[in-house]
């Protein structure tokens, strides 16, 4: 949180679809309209290269950000496919800038004959990162006539061969980038999902299909009435911490999207889309989560949330609102308003407080601030956390 | 000595760049953006990137690129690497040229380069109080204390902070021995020392590196 200025990361990937799935249901302009300024912020932030600029929030402020650039990626082709469904020739625009990351760098730097790596230097292949790549591809595909099925089928290759077939964590897709961990992660099971029933409704095998049964299975296991737990360790147990909420959009979407394959339940969709509205801050945002404060714990955190749990961020908002604008018809306009909610901060309590100006940390009783952003700037004014 | 091999061993080294000069480590990304955050606060026009390193100067630009400041580098060889690399447009210095208003040293001071008479400097050093010479003896030469009295005659310090301090150590460490063994408590040891990564209490006299801003003693 001390870089808070613009990223090309994931965020795109959501605030694009869901800006692209609200115009298809609603045809109201405003929402074409708020999608080219974002898919204009993100032309400008391309590089010759082929990049986007500052797109990695892992390893700070860099370009060649994964799965962010793909996630990226998806977001412009999906709205290039709109574009072009519409008579629209500006889809060119959008599908060329896809098009130069997707060759130069997801292909001309990432791809080792056997999936997608995780950087050019690291040499993991993470099955949910490759999952967002399937989804760009064919969408890079349709547009452009090119054939991707070299790279598809690896890319599926990489998502199944990490899936746990048996065992306590049946179904669940291992992340390969947790190391000796490996752990089993909700949001990115979700994503895998995602990648796979994009495959599926390519090339219908029937193993694709039962990846995604299995891992819908092991996400069911996760819901909770207040958010999705965060996965499950080796030997079955809860990672109960924390329980992820804006995030939880990824799985709604998973679930939605499975139930036109029969995998999964109504129940689960309506209790996501539950998790998502009803957690909801005055301001729009949707709480990142609840349980940071006892991360990686077996036990379900029940306090009073983390500074960290409260804070709304972009990259897991546009997740719940890309899944909620596929349940969209019709939009009415509402008004926000400021929040102001104690919470914890390393044991300690303070005040949280977020306005159309500002986010705010300040002790419960002397007011001092220990984080203050105000919000269009790109570092906090007071960082003291 | 061995545990804390281990947290060595276990750092991100990100691109094949020699240690230091990788921005791109834990090391010193949480260091860049806590330079960059300092020189916000500031409000500059003009921001001078004090490193010879190609690498490291190109970190900096993608993290001050969204301000409108100008940004002066050392050399025509790091000019042209931000400009291609990142499409950012950068001054190279000149010698007897107006000081820009701030500048940034991420490591580079006093060893390779000097403040200019610039009114403000964010300078990150390396500290051999701390860790890293338990357990690379003599690999870090300067104690921050030296660093500072390089500073003193023309500079006052004005803010000091630090990152790796005993703190940070402390939980990193307890982390490390539970790492192969419970893995929930390792998250949640790793967690407590990732929010510790920062310090901005006393312990910089013995963290691994420390951040201080100065001013130009009028």
């Amino acid at each position: 949180m001390l870089y808070c200025g613009p990223m090309a990361d994931w965020r795109y990937e959501g605030i694009l679809c869901g800006y692209v799935s609200l115009y298809r249901s609603t045809h109201d302009a405003r929402w074409l309209d708020r999608a080219i300024i974002a898919a204009e912020d993100v032309l400008s932030a391309q590089l010759i290269s082929g990049k986007f600029r500052n797109s990695a929030f892992q390893q700070g402020p860099m370009e060649g950000g994964t799965p962010h650039e793909a996630g990226v990626d998806v977001g412009l082709l999906e709205l290039a496919t709109l574009f072009r469904e519409i008579g629209d020739e500006h889809w060119q625009k959008y599908f060329r800038a896809a098009e130069l990351n997707i060759l130069r760098y997801q292909i001309g730097e990432l791809w080792n004959g056997e999936g997608f790596k995780d950087q050019p230097w690291d040499p993991i292949m993470v099955p949910n990162k490759n999952a967002t790549l399937i989804e760009a591809l064919i969408l890079y595909e349709v547009l452009s006539g090119q054939d991707m099925t070299l790279y598809l089928e690896k890319a599926v290759e990489v998502i199944l061969s990490a899936q746990e077939k048996s065992g306590p964590r049946a179904g669940g897709i291992i992340h390969r980038g947790t190391g000796p961990h490996r752990l089993a992660i909700g949001i990115y099971n979700a994503r895998s999902i995602c990648g796979l029933l994009r495959a599926y409704e390519r090339d219908p095998r029937d193993e694709i299909l039962d990846g995604v049964y299995g891992s819908i299975g092991f996400l069911h296991g996760l819901i909770t009435q207040d958010g999705s737990y965060f996965g499950r360790y080796p030997d079955g147990s809860l990672i109960a911490n924390p329980r992820m909420i804006a995030g939880s959009g990824d799985l709604l979407r998973a679930m939605a999207w499975g139930l036109k394959y029969f995998c999964g339940s109504e129940e689960d969709v309506l209790t996501l889309i539950n998790v998502l509205t009803k957690a909801q801050l005055p301001t729009g945002g949707i709480p990142t989560g609840i349980g940071f404060a006892w991360r990686g714990s077996h036990y379900e955190y029940q306090s009073l949330p983390e500074f960290r749990d409260i804070l709304p961020v972009a990259g897991w908002c546009d997740k719940a609102f890309r899944a909620l604008a596929l349940f969209t018809s019709q939009i009415t306009d509402g008004e926000i308003g400021p929040v102001e909610s104690e919470c914890l901060w390393k044991g300690k309590k303070y005040i949280f407080r977020e306005t159309t100006n500002e986010i705010s940390l300040s002790e419960l009783h002397n007011k001092k601030l220990i984080f203050q952003w105000k919000k269009f700037s790109n570092y906090p004014t007071v960082y003291l956390l | 000595m061995k545990l804390l091999l281990k947290f060595e061993s276990r750092l991100p080294t990100g691109p094949l760049i020699k240690n230091m000069e990788n921005p791109y480590s834990t090391e010193n990304k949480y260091t860049l953006d806590l330079l960059s955050h300092y020189v916000y606060i500031i409000h500059p026009n003009r921001v001078r990137i004090a490193t010879d390193s190609v690498e490291m100067a190109k970190s900096i630009a993608r993290r001050l690129f969204c301000e409108s400041y100008e940004l002066l580098v050392e050399n025509s060889q790091i000019q042209e690497a931000i400009f291609e690399g990142l499409g950012i447009r950068t001054l190279v210095r000149r010698s007897n040229s107006t000081p820009a208003d701030a500048a940034v040293f991420p490591f580079s001071f006093p060893d390779r380069l000097q403040p200019e008479k610039e009114p403000a400097i964010i300078v990150a050093c390396l500290n051999a109080f701390s860790y890293k010479n338990l357990i690379y003896p003599g690999i870090v030469k300067n104690t921050v204390y030296t660093t500072l009295s390089k500073l003193t005659a023309d500079y006052t310090v004005s803010s000091i902070s630090s990152l790796y301090s005993p703190q940070f150590i402390f939980w990193w460490t307890l982390a490390k021995l539970v790492e192969n063994l419970n893995s929930a408590c390792y998250f949640r040891l790793e967690d407590l020392a990732m929010q510790r990564i920062i310090h901005f209490g006393p312990l910089w006299r013995f963290s691994y590196i420390v951040v201080f801003t100065g001013q130009i003693a009028s």
